[in-house]
């Protein structure tokens, strides 16, 4: 019935997702302990915002500076939603997503006109504007108190009589993971087919795509308003796991380290963001011990390095190294980059050997 | 038939008049040259008609229809594509891809259905590629699509741009010097390319300095300078043409 | 307070905003790039104003003129570090805003590293003396800072209309190849809108020091606000910024007079967005056209 090819592209395209989903089954039992397990749900809730930043600044090429208030949006919606006002969490949790969606796209209404660094900016003065509200609404979102006492999922009942537990730390890897999974499946599906096409021609050259019939300020839209949406239901776990929020968790570094996470990892790729996002969650809980400041030094100093000399990012590294490998094996002439999509805003030509 | 009804189109930037009370008929079928020395406001003219510019008095007929102050992509969507005189590829992409991305906005399904998959979706996206190849095949980049586009030649750049504007399916293509930067056979490949293009039934119109190429190719010839229209006609009645010598002859003066 | 009395704090405060965002919409009019770390220099030559105090035993004046000089040390750095070489490869025009954000989160946190988290007391003696004119008080700080900002102002202007290097630097920030073509030397020009943006900062670090105690998060709060401003005065435009500093000054003035100390933000940036989404679109819709 299948082709080769067919076969071959399905193994492709459901091996990492099978493997991805094997690593999160065993994770609660490989790491026990409530440190780790907790680092590996922010770094699952992170790999998210990366992959939807990344369709913003990678696929589509804008530079947008403000991503952590969206997730700030959806967490507060749904925080409010479920003790002001005892929702259900799901339902709290599909309205977290459109709420930051809807604010997405009435960001990008007002701003996507304008380019480059007049909507970094922009996105930057939102970023301002929702912490501000955050911590001035207090009517609703009690301002710098928080809100307490938000209540985790309803346990999944698994059939057998057992649940899955939001008591406990795994039930909340398990959504986390879930979540994540979903969430890469579907922008993996966007980014391959023809709307990831228009996405990259606005990013390469908007002229252009409008002289080839592209709507390219509704695609920006597009972008804009999905990765809102993504932030946004990431922010209702996110409260749903926390159990409290403040305005702090919302500041503008939050914006920059997903900035840093999209980059490091390498932008305009489907994997960069995800191993971009574990590895800046993991390696500075690693440094802890050594002290606090080393965790933001070291997104600082990635950051700054990756732009400087690694302009495709860990998985541009990745790359460069296979190809070498491949190259002095068979002493075969360097291929063109596998991916020929590019990498985000980088509009560079790879470094070659030549 | 008349394709496209240029009238009394005039486009000026702040002050300066760069295109003045300028009207012309591209006819169906045929090749249009625009051309006159350097700021005579050609591309300024290819700029209003594939809508990046709206013009600031005049109409424009398009296909019978009033498109006058139409931007581009309703341009594109209406059949009129175009090249641009410095290159605008998607340079990241493989030369594929971009032919792709122009293809997909004449397919029949649109974008986000893929999103939802299915059969006829997969049928699309086989069709738009076979037809990507094809256009490819024509400019003569088949054998390279799978390379980045800012690493293929500036000639095969120029190419590629037509393939990519073919790959809309274009009533009207609107070309901005093709020659520019071509050897000798480049340029010669060009003219039996624009041909074929032409013997597709699509109506060109090209804006080029290369006479040689011109007086080869084109059918109807439209003279501009100082953003005024100063001749028209075939190409032996615009060589003889003492205004348009004048002109070219002035230029030349003056460099 | 009365509103007068708000007004001319927020003059006070807005002319060294306007300080901070001259150095920012400087380099913004000659290389079209952004330096996101500007703030963290203001930050560091405050911090290095402190020290100049507390381990030197240097007077006042001198630790300015200490912030400052490590204002334009920085901003040399980071030209050499960062700009130039990003230059030389021509990536396109964010990489270097990108890569200046990494060097923003770098230093804000070196500095958390060496000197605490505990905010520093910028010691001066002329916080506790005040002008007294009649309704109106105003701290001899206070009419410190505001002379030094408007004289470095006027200064500046001074150097931009009717100085030779300043009339080059006005040159390139119209077009740098045009200029280039001319004989001026544009990567020199650019590194001298470095120092004398950087050094801005500096003297902004200097004076702002004492009206508030330093800490490393100290310049995350002036970058935005920097922002916003040059943002709204139109980016590269130096009058547009000296106005919209005022404007900025005396809006958070006001709002903290009158409402609550953080709505002043919500105003600010609600102008800023406000700004963006009516005015700079006629001007880049046009820049666009003239592209194709």
């Amino acid at each position: 019935m299948f082709s080769s090819l067919a076969r071959q592209q399905w193994v492709r395209s459901s091996l990492p997702v099978l493997v991805a989903a094997v690593v999160i089954m065993t994770a609660p039992s490989l790491v026990t302990g409530s440190f780790w397990q907790r680092v590996i749900i922010l770094a699952l809730f992170n790999v998210v915002l990366a992959m939807s930043l990344n369709l913003v600044i990678g696929y589509t090429g804008l530079l947008a500076l403000g991503h952590g208030a969206f997730l700030g949006i959806g967490a507060y919606t749904s925080a409010v939603l479920t003790t002001t006002y005892e929702w259900a969490f799901w339902a709290a949790f599909f309205v977290a997503g459109i709420t930051a969606a809807a604010c997405g796209l009435l960001l990008a209404v007002i701003t996507l006109r304008l380019r480059g660094h007049y909507l970094a900016i922009a996105t930057l003065g939102f970023a301002v504007i929702v912490y501000q509200v955050l911590m001035n609404w207090i009517d609703v979102t009690r301002g710098p108190l928080g809100i307490p006492g938000i209540p985790t999922p309803p346990n999944i009942p698994l059939g057998n009589g057992t649940e899955l537990d939001f008591g406990l730390p795994a039930a909340h890897i398990y959504l986390a993971g879930a979540f994540a999974i979903v969430c890469y499946v579907l922008i993996r599906r966007i980014v391959n087919s023809p709307m990831g096409d228009a996405l990259r021609a606005v990013r390469e050259d908007e002229i252009s795509a409008k002289s080839l019939g592209i709507r390219t300020f509704a695609w920006k839209c597009f972008a804009f308003t999905v990765a809102a949406f993504a932030a946004g239901l990431t922010g209702s776990l996110y409260a749903g796991y926390m159990g409290i929020l403040e305005p702090s968790a919302f500041v503008l570094t939050v914006s920059f380290t997903l900035l840093a996470m999209v980059i490091v990892g390498g932008a305009g790729t489907l994997v960069g963001p995800v191993i971009g996002a574990l590895v800046l969650t993991i390696v500075p809980e690693a440094l802890r011990e050594v002290g606090p400041e080393y965790r933001m030094i070291l997104y600082g100093l990635a950051l700054t390095l990756v732009v400087l000399f690694f302009p495709q990012g860990l998985v541009g590294i990745g790359a460069a190294l296979r190809s070498r490998f491949r190259s002095s094996s068979r002493s075969k002439p360097d291929e063109p980059p596998s991916d020929s999509t590019g990498t985000g805003f980088a509009k560079e030509v790879p470094v070659d050997a030549s | 038939m008349t394709l496209l009804e240029v009238t009394n189109v005039t486009k000026k930037f702040g002050g300066v008049t760069a295109i003045d009370e300028v009207s012309f008929r591209a006819e169906a079928g045929r090749v249009l040259a625009l051309i006159g020395p350097n700021g005579a406001g050609k591309s300024t003219m290819f700029n209003v008609i594939s809508g990046n510019y709206a013009p600031t008095s005049g109409t424009l007929r398009f296909d019978d229809r009033d498109v006058t102050g139409a931007n581009s992509v309703a341009m594109s969507r209406l059949g009129v594509s175009r090249t641009f005189q410095k290159i605008r590829l998607f340079k990241a992409l493989s030369v594929m891809d971009n032919v792709v991305i122009g293809a997909q906005s004449s397919a029949p399904v649109a974008p986000w259905r893929f999103f939802f998959g299915g059969g006829a979706v997969r049928a699309a996206a086989a069709e738009t590629r076979k037809h990507a190849l094809e256009m490819l095949d024509l400019v003569g980049l088949g054998d390279v699509g799978d390379v980045r586009a800012d690493t293929l030649s500036y000639g095969q750049q120029r190419m590629l741009e037509i393939a990519r504007a073919l790959a809309t399916k274009p009533r009207l293509l609107l070309i901005d010097e093709p020659a520019a930067g071509l050897n000798q056979a480049e340029a010669d490949g060009l003219v039996r390319r624009l041909r074929l293009i032409r013997d597709q039934g699509i109506t060109l119109m090209l804006v080029e300095h290369n006479m040689d190429l011109v007086m080869d190719i084109a059918e109807d010839i439209v003279v501009m300078n100082f953003g005024k229209k100063i001749a028209q006609g075939a190409p032996r009645e615009i060589q003889e043409n003492p205004d348009v010598i004048r002109a070219y002859l002035g230029e030349e003066a003056m460099a | 307070m009365t509103l007068l009395q708000l007004v001319l704090n927020g003059l006070v405060q807005g002319s060294l905003y306007v300080i901070v965002a001259l150095g920012l919409t400087l380099i913004f009019g000659v290389l079209v790039k952004i330096n996101f770390a500007h703030a963290e220099f203001l930050m560091l030559a405050a911090f290095a104003g402190v020290v100049s105090i507390d381990t030197f035993n240097l007077s006042y004046g001198v630790s300015v003129l200490v912030a400052t000089l490590v204002g334009a040390s920085l901003g040399v750095a980071i030209e050499f570090g960062i700009f130039r070489p990003l230059r030389k490869r021509r990536t396109d025009e964010l990489r270097p805003l990108v890569a200046t954000v990494g060097v923003s989160i770098l230093l804000q946190n070196l500095a958390l590293l060496y000197f605490g988290p505990n905010p520093r007391q910028y010691q001066s003696p002329y916080m506790q003396k005040t002008i007294e004119l009649g309704e109106l008080y105003l701290s001899y700080q206070r009419a410190i800072v505001f002379v030094v900002a408007v004289a470095a102002i006027c200064a500046l202007f001074v150097f931009l209309r009717r100085t030779a290097p300043g009339r080059a630097m006005r040159a390139v920030s119209q077009d740098s190849d045009a200029a280039s073509l001319m004989g001026i030397n544009v990567s020199r020009i650019v590194l001298m809108t470095f120092v004398i943006g950087s050094a801005l900062a500096g003297l902004g670090g200097g004076l702002l020091g004492p009206m508030l105690v330093i800490e490393p998060t100290v310049g995350a709060n002036i970058i935005v606000l920097s922002f916003a401003i040059v943002v709204i005065g139109g980016f590269g435009n130096v009058n547009g910024t000296v106005i919209a500093g005022l404007l900025v000054g005396i809006i958070e003035s006001l709002v903290t007079g009158y409402l609550e100390a953080g709505l002043s933000s919500l105003a600010i940036f609600g102008v800023l967005l406000l700004t963006l989404a009516v005015r700079p679109t006629g001007l880049i819709a046009e820049r666009v056209e003239q592209n194709v």
